[in-house]
């Protein structure tokens, strides 16, 4: 079976923005908009936003900056 | 509860020359370095990007637009996120090129003065209102706080002292790439401030209006009219359009750029900002929604705009309202301060200098300084001016926005920039300037002059609604700007160095220096750059470029002169942009375009670039890196010492092996020529690359006063691309010193043995003599002899005794002859020499029954060591005994001299034994190889007399001829016997 080839973190940070995408600016953000969500909800998805980046961040550590 | 004016222009002037102070001790260096450096001051400077708008307007944001307002941050969000693929490229380029401005990075890409222009020009459109808008916040805040009419004055005296602290810790240096230390720390301070004002305020305001965070929630539950005014807006406004908007301007606007790139000190504090910035946000826009309802419920009488210090007034605690105050202060200083040092680099890089030019007869650091200060003074009085003619219409948000949308219209060339090389110049500079022309009639221009250009095409402008409009603006410019850019591209072609550019912002290697310089040192670099820059300038870069290149004044390697070349472009780059830079080094510093730089000289440079882009490799270039450096490890770790010489005669391999041997490390020599490095080594090693030889045997060197000896060896290193340049040339150095040494204890041991064998022999010679002087000393003792008699029996002793004293000298000789002594040649008689050998064989009882006939001629003279030319001829003579042990025949050697060319003699021991057979005699110089039965022969004597011959420049060759074996010694004549040789032979 071939080896996993490491992608780095550039390909991480694509997926990353991705699902930031999809949190808040998607018919999901549409969704959770309209649905009487509590009203810090929008800074609750973007500190998980921000706990994702922290990750890659310890993981960006490891490679050329 | 309203503050009187004087309090409040004494607490910000105060407050402004605090941050003139902590700016100062930072620059002096007072404070910890741990603490100046620290990612966190780096993290808190970037919040200049939150200005009075964020502080002041997202209040009035939130209460018009709901939860549009985080639009604004949550797009910068998007932006760091993608730190590694976005915003860590832009940083290499601008640390490693010395780019200080977003317009420095475009006219670096696409070569072009003129997108450095546009963009400038785009810039200043969108910053002097966005100055204006703070000067204004500042007024306007300061009315909120007295409820005087005219804070003009305040504004005014605000202006001055903010262009003073720009001016003094921004334009300390020559170049803005020069770390501002100071700067940084104030405005780190200035951010922290406004994070721990607006929390403050959102903390009393929760405290007075809901009794705290369980009252608020209770209140929403109540009025759910609140939480659907917050996400109706969201819902069906601009929400994505705004998401694009601070996208580009979380990196774009002239005051971020500068901060995340310019000011970066290390790229692992961009890798901590990735969160934290976003983190800092997201606790400052926290208070926002808390400040908007207690707002509402305390409703302190001001504009939403300006809430909140409508509620820290409200509150009735001076503190509060001042640290309020104070926060909005930061805001805009900052970001007046930041903008100001961006706007006038590039002002400066892309609309004055390029024009103006340097002036070779002036001080040009200090010209530079002061036309750095007069932009500075010229853009923070635009700013201004444009706060006179503004009209206080729109909210705060408004103008941000403009300039937000201006800032976007970058984002398809920073996408090309760094990835798609294909893009042109003239495509960038299209979509831009047709981007620019939708946001000039949609949303700078409706809101000055009524215009509504755009409304005839079914655009909607400014004038019809905020921020709706941005949404279609938006779309529109960029759509516009995306497809010139595209077309435009794709039907023009870049030139050379716009590719190369190009491959240099993709992280692909570009083109290799080809060529060498006219300048051939950093004197001449400096000479050279001298009418360009004046003397003193051009000394002071160079010197500065060869000190971070680690170079020194004489340095002459071309592939360092390149590098150095490429970071003097790169310090003239920070110092007045890209594009004059690339012209005054193209123009002084040129290359040698008639010359060929051979591949191999690069090797250095493309290992470097592969070094650093290594963990960048994918799929097949993963793979050939790791066959290249598999390669380079067999080199490198062969205990043989290996140099390579381009064509040229410059080095460009040194391996570990040839490092250790010469005591001379690779960085020393690599670049070099080979008589450039120094003795014995470099004469050595450039006599051999010179010589039409293959192979150096047996070199002697000496080091450390101890002799060494080394073997060398070259081969050609052919052209794998056939081109038509010359090969280059491989040389091997092999450290021969343990084999020779290892090879005299061999000869001493082989000589020892010799004289085992012959000891029997030498009893018997010595017994022979010893026999006649008893019998003579007896005839003296019993025989009454006379005078005379006696006489002849002592001359008859003395003879014996001499006989004796002969055979034990020679002995002597033979058994100390060469043991870890080289001694330096001498003339030596071969006909005395062979019948020195022939002596000491004949001790050999086996030997006596040879009939040894030396018919050397007399005066035959070589060059070399008597004693171990003895050794050769004793042990070919002790073969040859062994050969004929078996003769019926009587047993003979010959020994002769059979032709003379040029300098050589060539002596033949010629024997009738029985031979060698064939299959031993291709054997027969290789060591312990022997026909002798066990304990007659050790195997080495005709090793050693290979090696002997060799070493003295000779040849030895062994054949079977006339039904025994011939041996045939070439051997060098001594020079100045060549001719008295030649004369014997023919005599």
């Amino acid at each position: 079976m071939a080896p996993i080839q490491d992608t780095g973190p550039g390909v991480s940070s694509v997926l990353l923005f991705l699902l930031g995408l999809l949190l808040i600016a998607s018919p999901f953000s549409a969704w959770w908009m309209s649905i009487g969500a509590p009203w810090y909800t929008a800074w609750v998805l973007w500190g998980l936003l921000i706990g994702l980046s922290v990750l890659l961040s310890l993981r960006l550590g490891h490679y050329d900056t | 509860m309203t503050l009187d004016l004087g309090v409040i222009s004494a607490v910000a002037v105060g407050y402004l020359l605090l941050l003139f102070l902590i700016a100062y001790i930072t620059d002096r260096q007072w404070l910890p370095t741990w603490l100046t450096r620290n990612p966190l001051v780096y993290v808190l400077s970037l919040g200049v990007y939150a200005t009075t708008w964020s502080y002041y307007g997202s209040v009035g944001f939130a209460k018009e637009q709901g939860l549009n307002f985080l639009t604004i941050y949550l797009g910068v969000t998007l932006a760091f996120v993608l730190t590694p693929v976005l915003l860590m490229p832009i940083l290499r380029l601008t640390r490693t090129y010395q780019l200080t401005s977003v317009a420095d990075l475009f006219a670096f890409r696409f070569n072009s003065q003129m997108a450095g222009i546009v963009v400038t020009l785009l810039m200043l459109a969108g910053v002097l209102p966005y100055i204006a808008l703070q000067i204004r916040a500042v007024a306007e805040s300061t009315q909120v706080m007295t409820r005087e009419a005219s804070p003009d004055v305040l504004a005014f005296w605000f202006v001055v002292l903010v262009t003073g602290f720009t001016i003094i810790f921004g334009a300390r240096h020559v170049s803005p790439r020069e770390h501002h230390d100071g700067l940084v720390a104030a405005i780190a301070f200035e951010s922290l401030m406004k994070l721990v004002a607006l929390l403050l305020v959102a903390g009393v305001a929760i405290w007075q209006a809901f009794g705290g965070l369980g009252g608020m929630h209770a209140w929403l539950a109540a009025n759910p009219e609140h939480l659907e005014a917050l996400y109706a807006p969201a819902r069906e406004g601009p929400w994505v359009s705004l998401l694009v908007l601070a996208f580009a301007a979380g990196f774009l606007l002239p005051r971020q750029f500068h901060m995340l790139f310019a000011e970066n000190q290390n790229p692992g504090h961009l890798n901590v900002a990735s969160w934290g910035f976003p983190l800092f946000l997201l606790a400052l826009t926290l208070a926002i929604p808390p400040i908007l309802w207690a707002a509402e419920v305390l409703q302190p009488g001001t504009p939403a705009d300006y809430h909140v210090l409508g509620i820290s007034l409200a509150s009735g605690s001076t503190t509060l309202a001042l640290l309020a105050y104070l926060g909005g202060i930061s805001a805009a200083s900052a970001m007046i301060v930041v903008s100001t040092l961006a706007i006038s680099s590039m002002t400066l890089n892309h609309l004055v200098l390029p024009f103006a030019g340097p002036q070779p007869h002036r001080d040009l650091y200090g010209a530079l300084r002061w036309a750095r200060r007069i932009v500075m003074v010229a853009v923070i009085a635009a700013g201004y001016g444009f706060y006179q003619i503004l009209e206080p219409t729109s909210g705060l948000v408004g103008w941000g926005l403009i300039s937000f949308l201006a800032m976007a219209q970058l984002l398809p060339g920073i996408i090309g920039l760094l990835f798609w090389p294909r893009a042109t110049s003239g495509g960038f500079i299209a979509g831009l300037l047709g981007g620019s022309a939708v946001w000039v009639f949609t949303v700078l221009l409706p809101p000055v002059t009524g215009d509504s250009t755009m409304a005839w095409l079914g655009l909607a402008s400014a004038g019809e609604g905020q921020p709706a409009i941005y949404q279609s603006a938006t779309f529109w410019s960029l759509a516009l700007n995306s497809v010139l850019f595209v077309v435009i591209s794709l039907l023009s072609r870049p030139d050379e160095r716009e590719r190369e550019a190009a491959a240099v912002c993709r992280d692909l290697n570009p083109t290799l220096p080809v060529g060498d310089l006219h300048a051939r040192s950093p004197q001449q670099f400096v000479k050279r750059l001298a009418s360009v820059m004046g003397k003193s300038a051009a000394h002071k870069e160079v010197e500065k470029a060869v000190r971070e290149r680690g170079l020194h004044w004489d340095e002459t390697r071309p592939t360092h002169l390149h590098g150095l070349r490429a970071q003097v472009e790169r310090n003239i780059s920070g110092m007045m942009g890209p594009v004059l830079a690339r012209m005054i080094v193209d123009e002084r510093l040129q290359m040698d375009t008639q010359s060929r730089t051979a591949l191999a000289q690069n090797v250095r440079l493309i290992e470097d670039r592969l070094e650093t882009s290594r963990t960048r490799l994918r799929g097949l270039a993963a793979e050939l890196d790791r066959l290249r450096r598999y390669h380079r490890q067999i080199i490198e770790d062969l205990p043989l010492g290996v140099c390579a010489v381009a064509q040229g005669g410059r080095l460009v391999r040194w391996n570990a092996a040839i490092a250790e041997l010469t005591q001379i490390s690779m960085s020393d020599v690599v670049g070099r020529h080979l008589d450039e490095l120094p003795a014995p080594w470099g004469p050595l090693l450039a006599s051999f690359h010179k010589s039409d030889q293959d192979h150096w045997h047996r070199q002697e060197i000496h080091t450390d006063d101890q002799p060494r000896w080394y073997s060398l060896h070259k081969a050609t290193i052919e052209d794998p691309a056939n081109s038509n340049r010359g090969d280059d040339t491989v040389l091997l150095v092999e450290d021969l010193t343990d084999v020779s040494l290892l090879e005299q204890e061999l000869a001493h041991s082989e000589r020892l043995a010799s004289i085992g064998r012959l000891a029997a022999g030498v009893a018997h010679e010595i017994g022979n003599p010893v026999t006649g002087i008893c019998c003579l000393a007896q005839e003296l003792r019993d025989d009454h002899t006379d005078a005379e008699r006696t006489a002849a029996i002592a001359e008859d002793v003395l003879t014996q005794a001499q006989r004796i004293n002969n055979i034990v000298q020679s002995l002597v000789r033979y058994a100390h002859g060469g043991v870890g002594n080289q001694r330096p040649p001498e003339p030596v008689d071969l006909a005395q020499t062979v019948d020195e050998a022939i002596r000491l064989t004949t001790l050999s009882r086996r030997a006596r029954v040879v009939r040894f006939d030396n018919q050397l001629p007399q005066n035959v003279i070589v060059s070399g060591d008597p004693q171990q030319l003895v050794q050769v001829f004793v042990n070919l003579f002790s073969n040859a005994t062994d050969a004929c042990a078996d003769q019926i025949d009587e047993a003979r050697v010959e020994i002769l001299q059979t032709r003379q060319e040029d300098d050589w003699f060539a002596v033949v021991v010629h024997d009738n034994g029985g031979g060698i057979s064939a299959d031993v005699l291709d054997h027969v110089l290789e060591p312990f190889v022997t026909t002798k039965r066990p304990g007659h022969g050790t195997g080495l004597g005709l090793p050693l007399v290979y090696n002997i011959v060799r070493e003295h420049g000779g040849e030895v060759l062994i054949e079977n001829r006339g039904g025994g074996t011939r041996v045939t010694l070439r051997l060098r004549a001594m020079p100045a016997q060549k001719d008295d040789g030649m004369a014997l032979d023919h005599g």
